[in-house]
């Protein structure tokens, strides 16, 4: 493999990499604040993605505008899923919780399957078509629109968690919730703006990635593949989730490069079941200490 | 667990009978007299819908036991299923091995692969054995596909129509005979199991695995076993669906076919055996039942059964969804659980308070 081959697989496979990073980053935050895995996630993109493409196609609003109205219709639509649903599972088993968010990602899909049919869409054309070219390697462009955004937003997250107050809050109680409720953090309060920074998240991934491919209801199966991202990283780690992300991303490129395309989506399942039995908590997660 | 009010055991025998009271072995009997008139008194198309739910009730069982009992929660059942119907399907195909030890074959095979994937299971628990169990029914597809597409095609393989002792099984009625002593079996065998030594060291595991291991049950084994007896059952009810449906690809066992029957066993009430039959039955039937209840409502609310007509789709997918999360949130103990309470209703009327 010549070096710009494999400069070329390393900078798609970071672009990939980033829309799993921001999937992740959801994961990791719903995971932080409350302790479950959202697997209705995906489906917050796939909502999200049809939201920003009505804005577009049937209003026909500018691209950014589209996607600032999607992040914030998101952000709502998160937290009343919390306020409605999750809120009352607080205390249930892990499992069930679980299998709440997958009769929730049913629900979704039906409904928007409902709504807009189940043929394939694509965006109106947004970004050029026409590659850049950096150190010989060629970039698409909304490969790079890609990567800027996500990282936009994990420097807007940092910023948040790190200054604002509700950010304060929510680690506060991701940290020890008890000692946070007792100096008066509003628990629901924290668990539905993690719920609406998720899906904001959320958001962004799915428009970014329905804008890179075609796209049906079927697109936020992308998010069963961030798990691994998630996992690599360590569940309850945001520099993890980030670094996970481009990593699996990565991965999956030079293994569909080196043994096939077909091999892609399974080859990050095989890291994932190698870490987990390695080193079970993740690269950068906490181990757990039980008490019985 | 008495039935009656005021009834109370008073030796350790009594511990012990499976059926307490006269009125049990009574309504024993007239099950058994309602599972051989069955197939005289239904037509083909409900003969043809008990057989799935008894093919799904045998899948639910199994991973009842893993997950119901011994509370390993796991999303590789489909996994399972496919690896049961393929192992069943290339050994009647290549092999030409008879239906009678093809299925319980499968069933070793999809152990094995269920042992395997239990070992990490000693180490991970809650979302990161669901993640472990995601990840082996993704591997597990792509190396099935591999299998299926040079020696069959994307078309995949066909089973040979079922025959036992010489006698052709070519309708639902037939069929029905194979599947029920089947699924009595697995019933007979995943309520004894609850009742053995190994069974209450399952539901100390789910309880509380530390905990159950200081008091003596030993984690590796107790968790093991259960993904054995587990993933073999489900490979069995993957064996039996694809001699029933007589044809089988990877595409019929997504990852929403695992999740279906984790809703199933939810839906019915987690850990227990009544209840995972009747999350199998209604689960099963829910997709049967909507245009049944459009074409009910035509009279009366004609909007509503024509947009249901026309979203049928939709609809079902939709509503096994909603009922998951109905349950989970208005009933955890699901339809066992409603079911007890209108036994206790009715038990203890009109003291009930």
């Amino acid at each position: 493999m010549n070096p710009t081959v494999l400069l070329q697989l390393v900078v798609s496979g970071v672009a990939v990499g980033s829309i799993y990073a921001l999937v992740a980053l959801g994961f990791v935050l719903i995971y932080k604040a409350s302790g479950i895995l959202n697997f209705a996630h995906g489906e917050f993109m796939m909502a999200s993605a049809y939201v920003a493409y009505s804005l577009m196609a049937s209003l026909h609003f500018p691209f950014w505008i589209s996607l600032l109205i999607t992040m914030a219709v998101a952000a709502l639509m998160g937290a009343v899923v919390h306020l409605l649903v999750l809120r009352h599972m607080v205390g249930e088993p892990l499992f069930s919780v679980v299998m709440v968010t997958i009769g929730l990602s049913s629900l979704m899909r039906a409904l928007v399957g409902g709504t807009y049919g189940y043929i394939e869409r694509t965006f109106p054309p947004t970004f050029s078509q026409v590659p850049r070219t950096l150190l010989s390697a060629k970039l698409s462009v909304v490969d790079l629109a890609v990567v800027a955004a996500a990282a936009v937003l994990v420097v807007g997250f940092v910023i948040f968690f790190k200054y604002s107050p509700l950010g304060i809050r929510m680690k506060a109680a991701a940290d020890y919730q008890e000692a946070a409720v007792i100096s008066g953090v509003n628990i629901n309060k924290v668990l539905a703006a993690s719920w609406a920074i998720a899906s904001l998240a959320a958001a962004v991934a799915g428009v970014f990635l329905a804008n890179m491919q075609v796209f049906n209801t079927e697109i936020g199966s992308i998010a069963l593949r961030a798990f691994p991202a998630a996992i690599v990283g360590g569940l309850d780690s945001v520099g993890g989730a980030i670094l996970g992300g481009i990593t699996i991303g990565v991965i999956e490129v030079l293994a569909g490069f080196l043994f096939g395309a077909e091999t892609r989506a399974v080859a990050s399942f095989v890291v994932l079941l190698l870490v987990l039995i390695v080193r079970p908590y993740g690269l950068f997660g906490q181990h757990e200490v039980e008490r019985v | 667990m008495a039935t009656f009010s005021g009834y109370f055991k008073t030796k350790y025998a009594a511990e012990k009978v499976i059926s307490e009271t006269r009125l049990d072995r009574f309504w024993f009997v007239v099950l058994w007299a309602l599972l051989i008139v069955t197939p005289f008194a239904f037509g083909s198309y409900s003969l043809f819908l008990l057989n799935q739910v008894m093919i799904n009730t045998i899948a639910v069982l199994g991973l009842n036991i893993l997950t119901g009992f011994t509370g390993q929660v796991s999303l590789g059942n489909a996994a399972f299923s496919a690896i049961g119907a393929f192992v069943a399907g290339g050994l009647a195909v290549q092999v030409g091995i008879p239906f009678w030890l093809a299925v319980p074959v499968a069933g070793i095979v999809a152990m094995g692969v269920g042992i395997l994937i239990g070992l990490p299971s000693l180490r991970l628990k809650g979302l990161y054995l669901v993640l472990a169990t995601l990840a082996l029914h993704f591997i597990a597809s792509y190396v099935l596909l591999k299998y299926q597409i040079p020696n069959f095609g994307p078309t995949g393989l066909k089973v040979p129509r079922l025959e036992l002792f010489s006698i052709k099984i070519r309708d639902d009625g037939a069929w029905y005979w194979v599947l029920m002593p089947t699924t009595y079996l697995v019933v007979w065998f995943s309520v004894n199991l609850i009742r053995t030594r190994t069974g209450r060291a399952y539901v100390a595991v789910r309880d509380n695995d530390i905990a159950a291991s200081c008091i003596g049950v030993n984690l590796a084994h107790a968790k093991l076993s259960a993904f054995a007896v587990s993933s073999f059952l489900v490979g069995i009810a993957g064996a039996l669906n694809a001699y029933y449906v007589g044809h089988i690809t990877v595409e019929q066992y997504p990852l929403s076919l695992a999740i279906d029957y984790v809703a199933m066993m939810i839906v019915g009430g987690m850990g227990s055996v009544v209840g995972s039959i009747m999350g199998a039955v209604f689960m099963t039937l829910l997709p049967y039942i909507v245009p049944w209840v459009a074409g009910l409502l035509q009279t009366i609310l004609p909007f509503l059964s024509g947009w249901i007509s026309a979203h049928l789709f939709e609809v079902r997918a939709g509503l096994s969804g909603l009922v998951v999360m109905l349950v989970l949130l208005l009933k955890p103990e699901g339809l066992y659980g409603i079911w007890n309470d209108v036994r206790t209703y009715f038990r203890e009327w009109p003291y009930n308070y």
